[in-house]
């Protein structure tokens, strides 16, 4: 058990380190000097002289080859030095910090809402397979993977926001304003967890083991509730973790159109306000924290299995 | 007594490629303490005969005729009053005991179940009959064993774990399908033996699903050859074994390796297009074209031997 | 080969969601290739005096800020979608094919280099890395199509890969090898087609994603830039006036939802069809 996390925590430090590299890459083939652009931010626009770029291009090292420039910044990196905001000039690192925990919030909740939806529609399903409910649910779910999210949170800031006045179209504060963006998330990721616990339910269900539990005389609610469930779950796990990541991705857009200060909005303005150095600190920081979801699912699923648990142990 | 006593039975299911006539009109008498084999080679229904009894086959399978256990036919019992013969009057214990098993359930708590649900025991009395059930089908150390999964078991052991599971509420009627398929052959024998002393022990009836004329000889008093979902051939064990008639049981006895293996020609029909008339004519060596037209009646040879086959008419 | 093709044909002919999505996408592409003969207005030139109309008769699904007919931008809409998605899943087909068919085939370290840059890749949220990359190059079609090629073509790489260790064991490429073909002949012509089913299957599926990913990218400003009539950034422009003018925001969101509904209809129906019991994909 413990070799086995160790193992996946190695792994995960070689995937964090190529997630170093690709990030990097990415901002230093940017077009544009960043020279210029740090002459630009620090000291305004009447200091884009050539010997004053040329004198900074040296100060920062960005005359040295591109691998030494990764390691200086990689060095930065784990001392929590993710450099400053080409804009504000504030500490990048201390910008998202201060950002994810009202991210962190509505990935919470988004997922709450999701699970809210999809466990008992993806049980009921199975149970009632290609009954009218099934239909209708599976129809709803096709459309809400198809639907694009911010179409979505429109529609729910038209119907709720504009025309009931229910909950406030858009900002931060009290319970009211997490409801429209958390719905829109979780809805959206609701449709998918839906169908993958319903069909692994109509999986579970067929299997030898039910065959056996309905011959013991175990009424369907006890078969579904002890015999199902806890197989259907394990694999839902991962999927989980998997969502997590489209939590993430949806709070971009989400977090955009609700004016939800987390770290989705943050990377957005970054990119209108060309702000390339909280751009890299913003994929960096997400791109972490998935990859630890990612682990912290798969350490789960091994102590949920006790089939994997035992493989481990001997 | 007559426990169980099946009128023509019939099962069929709908699938893409057409419709699966799996039991196809099946009379059957099993008396109280008698041990029945019904064997037969793969795919000729015998399963699908045991899951239609407990009626445990999908929503899609129809199942028509009737089987009267003790006098109530179960085809027409409601779902509820079903579940209350489960397990309770009537047990299951099926093959490959891997599969059959819930692999994230500790082989104890699956073995409390049918208690729980049919004695009303609570949880702390079932443990200890569990461990008790688990002694007599001789599994060492069975209170450890208990809180372990059923892939830490072995192979015998679990099958003697979903013997005792079958056992648990002291059924009046066992049905076992292949309960010694997949083992060593001294698993098997042990197996064999064990099933003999809880039949002996408890009373209970079987009906044993085989395609092993060794086990069935070991266990059973008498015996259905079934063939195409119908019985062909029926008589007690050692009347079949002395005097085989039809020509598939003749071929099926012949097939034994300690009889000089001499494999039948062709396979068993399937189950969607069966042909018409004897459904084995097309294998048959004695073939006449009134076996190709007219299906044969069960023939009466003897005090309890019958037959379906024209060469006795 | 041949008869598993008339198989999948004929399962395919039963699965009724297929066909509907088959024919929508016929709709779809109808439209795109059509759409000068068929908008009833221009969808680019502005028209001052008829802005903001309701939908009537003239004008089916109304008209926008610039006096537009929204009915002829949401066609041509079906251009420009179909065009980038068209384009990236085309980029990533053959990027993630080709390496996945190196990884596959030689293994060894080349298969570990290959993949652990997979792991990497796939440890970014998609999007968010497209986002990135579209926001370091600047906004423009173009550079939203690099962008989202980028990050998407690690699902071929995947399927092709364990596709060609399970055929390279194969007495054909073991025979073809005897005969000391070329690993570059073996590659194209004994394993590819082998590996091709998944492949159209992938493709299909990931038409839908990327018209999603797209217009979210359109959406947010990242990529179609105005006047082009894109779906994404229609809605970007019809948010301003939903109060007002609800209809600039609800048709171009349906057609999004329809064409990845399309996709996602025909993608799962074709994957159904070459597999009756799909295997799930686990990490066991």
């Amino acid at each position: 058990m413990l070799k086995f996390i160790l193992k996946r925590m190695a792994l995960m430090l070689i995937v964090i380190l190529g997630v170093t590299v690709l990030t990097f890459l990415i901002m230093h083939f940017t077009p544009g000097d960043p020279a210029e652009m740090i002459a630009l931010s620090r000291h305004g626009a009447e200091s884009l002289t050539p010997e004053n770029i040329e004198r900074i291009r040296v100060e920062e090292g960005l005359n040295a080859p591109v691998y030494i420039q990764y390691l200086k910044w990689l060095q930065h990196l784990l001392h929590g030095d993710l450099g400053y905001s080409l804009i504000n000039g504030e500490p990048v690192l201390s910008e998202i910090l201060n950002r994810f925990p009202a991210t962190f919030k509505l990935a919470v909740t988004s997922m709450i809402v999701a699970l809210i939806i999809a466990i008992p529609l993806g049980i009921i399903t199975a149970s009632k397979q290609y009954s009218l409910f099934d239909n209708l649910s599976m129809m709803g779910a096709m459309i809400g993977v198809a639907m694009p999210s911010f179409w979505f949170a429109l529609l729910l800031i038209h119907l709720f926001a504009l025309c009931l006045g229910w909950f406030p179209v858009c900002g931060s504060g009290s319970f009211e304003y997490i409801v429209l963006p958390a719905l829109t998330l979780g809805t959206g990721i609701s449709a998918v967890l839906t169908r993958f616990i319903r069909s692994n339910m109509l999986d579970v269900l067929r299997q030898d083991y039910i065959r056996t539990a309905r011959a013991k005389g175990l009424t369907e609610k006890l078969i579904i509730i002890k015999h199902a469930l806890k197989n259907a779950f394990i694999p839902v796990i991962t999927v989980i973790g998997i969502q997590f990541g489209r939590v993430l991705e949806g709070s971009v857009i989400v977090e955009t159109i609700f004016a939800w200060p987390g770290i989705g909005k943050l990377l957005v303005d970054s990119i209108y306000s060309r702000d390339f150095a909280m751009i890299q600190g913003c994929v960096l920081f997400v791109a972490v924290i998935f990859v630890l979801v990612n682990l912290f699912v798969d350490v789960s699923y091994t102590y949920l299995d006790p089939r994997i648990r035992y493989e481990e142990r001997r | 007594m007559t426990l169980l006593s099946i009128r023509d039975l019939r099962t069929y299911f709908y699938t893409e490629d057409g419709v699966v006539r799996a039991v196809n009109g099946i009379d059957l008498n099993l008396e109280e303490g008698e041990t029945l084999g019904i064997i037969g080679e793969t795919g000729c229904g015998k399963t699908m005969l045991g899951l239609s009894i407990l009626r445990l086959l999908s929503e899609n399978t129809k199942v028509e005729g009737e089987v009267l256990y003790r006098g109530t036919d179960l085809i027409r019992l409601s779902k509820a009053e079903m579940r209350k013969i489960r397990g309770k009057e009537i047990s299951m214990i099926f093959q490959n005991s891997l599969s059959s098993m819930n692999p994230v359930l500790t082989v104890g708590k699956q073995l409390a179940e049918p208690l729980e649900m049919h004695q009303h025991m609570k949880k702390q009395a079932a443990k200890q009959k569990v461990i008790e059930m688990l002694k007599a089908v001789k599994i060492p150390s069975p209170s450890d064993r208990a809180a372990e999964y059923p892939h830490e078991f072995s192979g015998g052991m679990r099958q003697r774990a979903m013997i005792a599971m079958g056992l648990a509420c002291t059924p009046s009627l066992i049905i076992a399908d292949e309960p010694t398929t997949g083992l060593d052959v001294t698993i098997q024998a042990q197996i064999i033996e064990l099933i003999k002393e809880v039949l002996e022990h408890s009373g209970a009836s079987m009906l044993l699903i085989t395609h092993d004329l060794g086990v069935a000889s070991e266990l059973c008093n008498s015996i259905a050859v079934m063939y195409a979902g119908e019985i062909i051939e029926y008589a007690g064990i050692i009347e079949l074994f002395k005097n085989p008639r039809h020509p598939y049981t003749r071929g099926f006895f012949g097939s034994l390796p300690n009889r000089g293996l001499k494999p039948m020609p062709g396979t068993c029909p399937s189950m969607i297009n069966l042909p018409g008339g004897c459904k084995f004519h097309p294998r048959c060596p004695h073939a006449s074209s009134r076996c190709e037209k007219e299906k044969p009646d069960m023939l009466k040879l003897g005090e309890k031997h019958y037959v379906r086959c024209f060469l006795y008419d | 080969m041949k008869s598993a093709k008339k198989l999948i044909c004929q399962r395919l002919k039963k699965n009724k969601i297929a066909i509907v999505g088959l024919a929508m996408i016929t709709f779809l592409l109808f439209l795109a290739v059509f759409a000068p003969w068929i908008v009833p207005h221009d969808p680019i030139e502005p028209n001052l005096g008829k802005r903001f109309l309701s939908p009537c008769k003239e004008y089916p699904m109304g008209t926008d800020d610039l006096g537009r007919c929204v009915l002829s931008r949401v066609i041509y809409g079906t251009r420009v979608s179909l065009q980038v998605s068209m384009s990236v899943v085309g980029i990533i087909a053959v990027i993630g094919v080709t390496l996945g068919l190196i990884s596959g085939y030689f293994g060894g370290k080349l298969d570990e280099l290959i993949m652990r840059f997979v792991d990497t890749v796939l440890a970014f949220p998609g999007i968010i890395l497209a986002m990135a990359v579209a926001g370091a190059l600047g906004p423009g079609l173009f550079n939203v199509m690099l962008a989202l090629a980028l990050v998407s073509w690690t699902g071929f790489a995947r399927v092709v890969r364990s596709s060609v260790m399970a055929v390279k064991e194969k007495e054909f490429v073991e025979s073809a090898r005897a005969l000391g073909c070329s690993d570059l002949y073996i590659m194209t012509r004994h394993i590819l087609p082998n590996v091709i089913t998944p492949v159209i299957v992938l493709a299909t599926l990931d038409m839908g994603f990327i018209i999603l990913a797209a217009s979210s990218l359109s959406f947010l400003g990242l990529g179609a830039q105005p006047p082009i009539p894109d779906w994404g950034s229609m809605l970007n422009n019809g948010r301003v006036y939903m109060r007002t003018a609800p209809f600039l925001t609800i048709f171009p969101g349906i057609a999004i939802t329809t064409a990845v509904m399309a996709f996602n209809f025909l993608g799962d129906g074709l994957r159904d069809a070459m597999d009756p019991r799909p295997q799930r994909e686990l990490k066991k």
